[in-house]
């Protein structure tokens, strides 16, 4: 009973003691949350000033140049055996694309890329596109510098990212002006492009005018080789080159349709030039070059395929490939067939395919596989290339091991 | 009760598993007014960039099953494919990079704040914009 006493004294006082802080208790509990909705909003509204702030607002920040804001380099190292173009097995650098793009406000925007090529004895720099663009609307972006020519759907996409396509090289006949291409990869001037809604397709239109190429003479070891050259600085003719394509996209279909029209002079270096900027022109000669390019990818195929067509007065041409590549996540094995074929009609008097030193008759199949190291930086080729091509009349055949690590920083 | 208990299990066996919902939200005073699956996809590809001479600007969620469920249901890639598309796309073009935000906050004060703004934002995650004005849900 006295046990019980005590408990009922201790229950009294402590609800006593309870009954007198409680209200003070709850009024404490009542500022921290008046506090904490306080700082909630005060936190919201300086988040929302952060963000709310316009692209442009901050002065200090338009003076920021964009050049170098995003930098990236492209390049690769390869091994091949005996080969047409490098001789003995050999490792090769292959070329160094550096490049950067920007864009200013929401219609300016640039882009800037050279490449550094690696020799034996020495090492150039050539540029390769500078432009800057104003984006008037969807229909309608001017672009104006040097660009990769409207020729086809490779010349466009991958430029000189080698990480970004399969096989370790372009089509041989695609290849840029200094490697021997047939096909004036560059041009110097204007374009204009866009694309519009047709329906459920997509129609995508490129018009490009500027410089056409020359020909120019180029001697190693006592030998005359020819090879197109992009005319940077001046043109040595009135008539301008026009290059278009037009591409119906229709459900992830790519169908194109282009051609190009120029006068192309052959520069030759043995002569006594005029003056040091207008070099020796021998003949100026009207040249054609149009054709079609297919791109679809279906699941996990996809497939490339553009066909060219050369015509002058005495002669025409055509080159075409046809690349398929099964994308199996890290794994993409590819296959290409790809050929050059020259109907020379006046061989003596044709002053393009049959001068060019990559213009014979040439056929290659190519297989192979890339293996993805890491998807947007590093990637590892192997192939096999079974080259065959026409000197002097008699069929040569090289047959090609070649390895790549292309990667992209 | 074990039969109803049995029924109530082999229900959720067959539940489909779906990812996590999402909803396409726009400035108000933006261009877009419908979310037109077609449309929404060509933007956040980079192919449609203006509308109504208006500067889109699609937003992305960092990485996550939202942006992966809107990547492949809206814009019919992998988030890998993405990547890719975009790579190409700045080197080929020299466009900007759509913008990625870590929170769904972060987004929504995007949006209130750039007319051309485009997002996407977890249906768990809708309550936010209920009482904001220059945020609007756009019907697909």
């Amino acid at each position: 009973m006295k046990k019980i006493r005590i408990v009922l004294i201790i229950l009294l006082v402590f609800g006593f003691y309870l009954s007198s802080s409680i209200p003070a208790f709850s009024e404490s509990l009542g500022d921290l949350s008046e506090k904490l909705i306080a700082l909630e909003e005060r936190i919201k509204e300086l988040e929302g000033k952060e963000h709310s702030m316009p692209v442009g607002a901050d002065h200090m920040a338009e003076l920021k140049n964009q050049f170098g804001d995003n930098l990236g380099a492209f390049a690769d190292i390869n091994f091949r055996t005996d080969s047409r173009e490098y001789g003995e097995s050999t490792f090769t650098i292959g070329a160094i694309g550096l490049y950067t793009s920007g864009s200013y406000k929401d219609r300016l925007n640039f882009i800037f890329e050279m490449v550094i090529v690696a020799h034996n004895s020495k090492t150039s720099v050539s540029l390769e596109r500078v432009w800057t663009g104003y984006t008037f609307n969807d229909a309608l972006i001017v672009r104006a510098g040097r660009f990769h020519i409207a020729l086809g759907h490779w010349n466009k996409t991958y430029h000189h990212g080698k990480l970004l396509y399969y096989t370790i090289e372009r089509p041989f006949f695609l290849k840029f002006e200094e490697t021997k291409g047939v096909i004036p990869v560059h041009i110097v001037g204007l374009e204009l492009t866009g694309s519009a809604k047709v329906g459920a397709a997509k129609l995508k239109y490129w018009l490009e005018v500027g410089n056409g190429p020359g020909i120019k003479a180029d001697r190693h070891s006592g030998s005359v080789f020819h090879k197109l050259t992009p005319t940077n600085m001046f043109d040595t003719n009135d008539s301008k080159q026009v290059a278009g394509r037009l591409c119906l996209d229709f459900k992830g279909v790519k169908l194109g349709i282009f051609g190009t029209k120029f006068y192309v002079d052959f520069f030759d270096d043995t002569l006594p030039a005029a003056s040091p900027f207008s070099p020796p022109i021998v003949v100026d000669h009207q040249q054609f070059i149009y054709g079609a390019d297919l791109y679809f990818k279906e699941k996990k195929l996809e497939v490339i395929s553009e066909y060219f067509r050369f015509d002058n007065k005495d002669e025409d041409g055509e080159a075409y490939y046809t690349q398929l590549a099964y994308l199996a996540g890290k794994l993409t094995p590819f296959l290409r067939y790809e050929r050059l074929r020259s109907h020379t009609v006046t061989q003596d008097k044709d002053m393009y395919l049959t001068l060019l030193s990559g213009g014979a008759n040439r056929l290659q199949y190519i297989g192979g596989f890339k293996y993805d190291l890491d998807y947007l930086r590093s990637g590892l080729k192997v192939q096999y290339r079974f080259d065959k091509m026409d000197i002097n009349g008699e069929p040569d055949y090289k047959k090609v091991l070649e390895l790549q690590w292309a990667f992209h920083f | 009760m074990r039969l109803l208990l049995t029924f109530i299990f082999l229900f959720i066996l067959t539940f489909p598993a779906f990812a996590e919902d999402f909803v396409i939200v726009a400035n108000r005073e933006g261009p877009l007014k419908t979310a037109e699956v077609g449309m929404v996809k060509d933007i956040y590809l980079g192919e449609i960039r203006f509308v109504n001479n208006v500067k889109l600007k699609p937003i992305n969620l960092t990485e996550g099953e939202v942006k992966n469920d809107f990547l492949l249901t809206v814009v019919g890639v992998s988030a890998k494919e993405y990547k890719l598309h975009w790579i190409k796309k700045v080197f080929q073009e020299g466009l900007t990079l759509p913008r990625f935000l870590r929170s769904v906050d972060e987004v929504l004060a995007h949006v209130r704040s750039e007319k051309g703004a485009l997002a996407y934002i977890p249906m768990s995650e809708v309550s936010k914009i209920k009482k904001d004005g220059q945020v609007v849900i756009l019907q697909r």
